[in-house]
């Protein structure tokens, strides 16, 4: 019964991760540029489809993950830099437009790669089992996730609070026309953190994908799994970002061997809490 | 409701009251029945945005529980829940629907714009895995099925004729509230929230009182059109409050024009079309494309939709735009004040 327990902590951990890979882009997004994109979902399918694809032409893991995360990159590029900048600070025409073209993107994907499941083959030393002694074994591939969503979470961080880069994209936010003044462009500067946050998305697809699987429907997963990260963790918050993947990701595991029928419930009650004791998230948005 | 509209809505519920004359029952249930049904739902968006300035996603979700709730209290042929007379199985539906209303406007009564969308969309699609996950109550992904609609004297609810007259009457009726309620008391106290939500506080009104009422009342705006549309599909499953079914609502609120209660029933009539007539043209499975397309054309080009077009047109007077008007005017800087307070 432990054991049991312990594991499923594991896959709350690892579900986790997947969902702060996706969420820290749509956070940072959302909480530093005010740009709101709620096409992240398709950018995650796109990212795992073509991903995909690329693995299984070339066989090779490291690749598709590599396509998946440009395809996004690129796409979240010129979605931010075709529509978004287009109607910047009309929040409500963006989350409008991006909503209608997750609509034409997920009809789009289904024609092109029908309705099913796809599923990736990792690098053989990935498909590892590691022995955690008397719980039994863990796949490999899972606490790689686990790690490199750690990695993504102190590369943002650090990106943010210690580059000029970060620092101009902070100044950015607080006023964009003095940022402009001092001869930075702060449309290319966004469009670059929209690639980032998108190829964040596309490589969550090809992780996603070998760690669970692809298929139509997953992008609604994941953009309600940014929606509720966010809410419950701050806007623009790395840190809260974290905290609330890590709440929803245990929750949702945790509840579904407990659970099963009401797993999705203790989610929402937890982000009503939230937002009753703390509308502003758990952790407050840096900008 | 100036007089000139009262006249166009009365000569347009008397046109189609004369519809069954000429149409056949495909018309009148699958394109009249499912349009009133749909146009329901997004009327009670259009109502919650036109005045209050809340663009919420969870009315297909409102929608949907007073959908389970009738479709649990009726007769099915999966055997859920206890069956009721009709009058205490459509009231409870009612009763829930508001409830329910009532219950996002108090969750989300501090949030703003945008983040009031992305709130009721995290909620909204919450229900779906919930419907879609729980066994229970809700029969997990197939649904309730086989749900029967009630006789009245040995006549099925359900028949072409007494389907179509009887939500083309719910229709004008709840259109009717709709503009009366724009004029009363309560709906100037909504749209000076919507202008100003900190002036009318420092003027007494109880803003969370206003807000809650109002999502209470679209809440059963959104009750009718989800009892009609389960009666309608004589099933509901979660696809029916899935993502899918969210966006369609906000798509036949916005081509339809947000501003305009009437809008929400041209939208869902448009809607409706295209979804029965352009898979022909298109192939059913890429209706969707076309339906996103022209959605993400409208935001761009007429954010008031057909009826914003129209009254355009009419007038020759350029209107301001909708978002600008109510969206846009806490901007993304005070919005996010207004969250942290």
């Amino acid at each position: 019964m432990l054991k049991l327990a312990v594991l499923s902590l594991l896959n709350g951990i690892s579900v986790a991760a997947l969902y702060f890979i996706v969420a820290s882009g749509f956070t940072v997004t959302f909480g530093l540029m005010r740009t709101i994109n709620l096409a992240y979902g398709s950018l995650f399918l796109i990212g795992g489809y073509v991903g995909y694809q690329v693995g299984d032409l070339t066989r090779n893991w490291y690749l598709a993950m590599i396509a998946g995360s440009a395809i996004a990159g690129l796409s979240g590029a010129v979605l931010q830099w075709g529509v978004l900048d287009r109607l910047r600070g009309q929040d409500m025409r963006q989350a409008l437009v991006t909503i209608g073209l997750s609509i034409v993107a997920a009809d789009v994907l289904l024609a092109v790669f029908g309705g099913l499941t796809y599923q990736f083959t990792p690098p053989d030393w990935m498909q590892a089992t590691v022995s955690l002694g008397v719980f039994g074994g863990y796949p490999a591939f899972r606490l790689l996730l686990i790690a490199l969503s750690l990695f993504i979470g102190v590369f943002i961080w650090a990106g943010l609070t210690c580059t000029r880069v970060g620092l101009a994209i902070r100044a950015g936010v607080d006023d964009r026309e003095m940022l402009s003044a001092i001869g930075v462009n702060p449309s290319r500067l966004f469009v670059i953190v929209a690639t980032c946050g998108s190829a964040l998305a596309g490589l969550a697809g090809v992780i996603g994908g070998t760690a669970l699987s692809i298929s139509p429907g997953e992008d609604s997963r994941y953009l309600l799994a940014s929606l509720v990260v966010t809410i419950v963790g701050g806007m623009g918050s790395i840190a809260g970002a974290a905290v609330g993947a890590l709440l929803v990701g245990l929750l949702e595991q945790v509840g579904l061997l407990y659970f099963p029928n009401y797993s999705i419930v203790a989610v929402y009650l937890v982000m009503v809490g939230v937002l009753a004791l703390r509308p502003q998230g758990l952790v407050r948005g840096t900008a | 409701m100036t007089r000139q509209e009262q006249i166009a809505l009365a000569v347009a519920v008397l046109a189609l009251a004369l519809v069954p004359v000429v149409a056949d029952d495909f018309w009148l249930v699958q394109i009249f029945g499912q349009s009133f049904a749909l146009g329901l739902v997004a009327l009670s968006l259009n109502f919650l945005s036109g005045y209050g300035g809340f663009v919420s996603m969870a009315q297909t979700t409102l929608a949907g529980c007073a959908g389970y709730m009738v479709a649990l209290t009726s007769v099915n042929a999966v055997g859920k829940g206890v069956p009721l007379h009709p009058v205490a199985s459509i009231g409870l539906a009612l009763g829930v629907s508001a409830l329910a209303g009532a219950f996002v406007g108090w969750i989300s009564v501090r949030l703003h714009g945008v983040y009031m969308l992305m709130l009721t969309l995290a909620l909204a699609m919450g229900f779906f895995f919930f419907a879609q996950q729980n066994v229970e109550l809700f029969n997990a992904f197939d649904g309730i099925r086989g749900v029967v609609v009630p006789n009245v004297a040995g006549v099925s609810l359900r028949s072409p004729k007494i389907f179509f007259y009887m939500s083309l009457v719910c229709s004008a009726a709840a259109l009717f509230a709709v503009m009366i309620t724009g004029r009363s008391p309560f709906g100037l106290v909504l749209k000076a929230l919507r202008d100003h939500p900190r002036k009318a506080a420092a003027l007494g009104f109880d803003v969370a009182a206003h807000r809650i009422a109002a999502f209470a009342g679209s809440g059963l705006l959104a009750g009718c059109g989800g009892i009609f549309y389960t009666w309608f599909n004589q099933r509901i499953s979660a696809s029916t409050v899935g993502l899918g079914m969210i966006n369609s609502v906000l798509i036949m609120a916005i081509i339809g024009g947000l501003r305009s209660p009437i809008g929400a029933f041209t939208g869902a009539f448009a809607y409706v079309l295209i979804n029965t007539f352009a898979s022909g043209l298109v192939g059913a499975e890429r209706v969707n494309t076309l339906v996103g397309s022209a959605f993400v054309a409208v935001v761009l080009a007429s954010p008031d939709g057909i009826a914003g077009a129209a009254k355009y047109v009419r007038s020759r007077v350029r209107q301001s735009s909708l978002f600008e008007r109510f969206v846009a005017q806490p901007a993304s800087g005070s919005a996010r004040s207004a969250v942290n307070e």
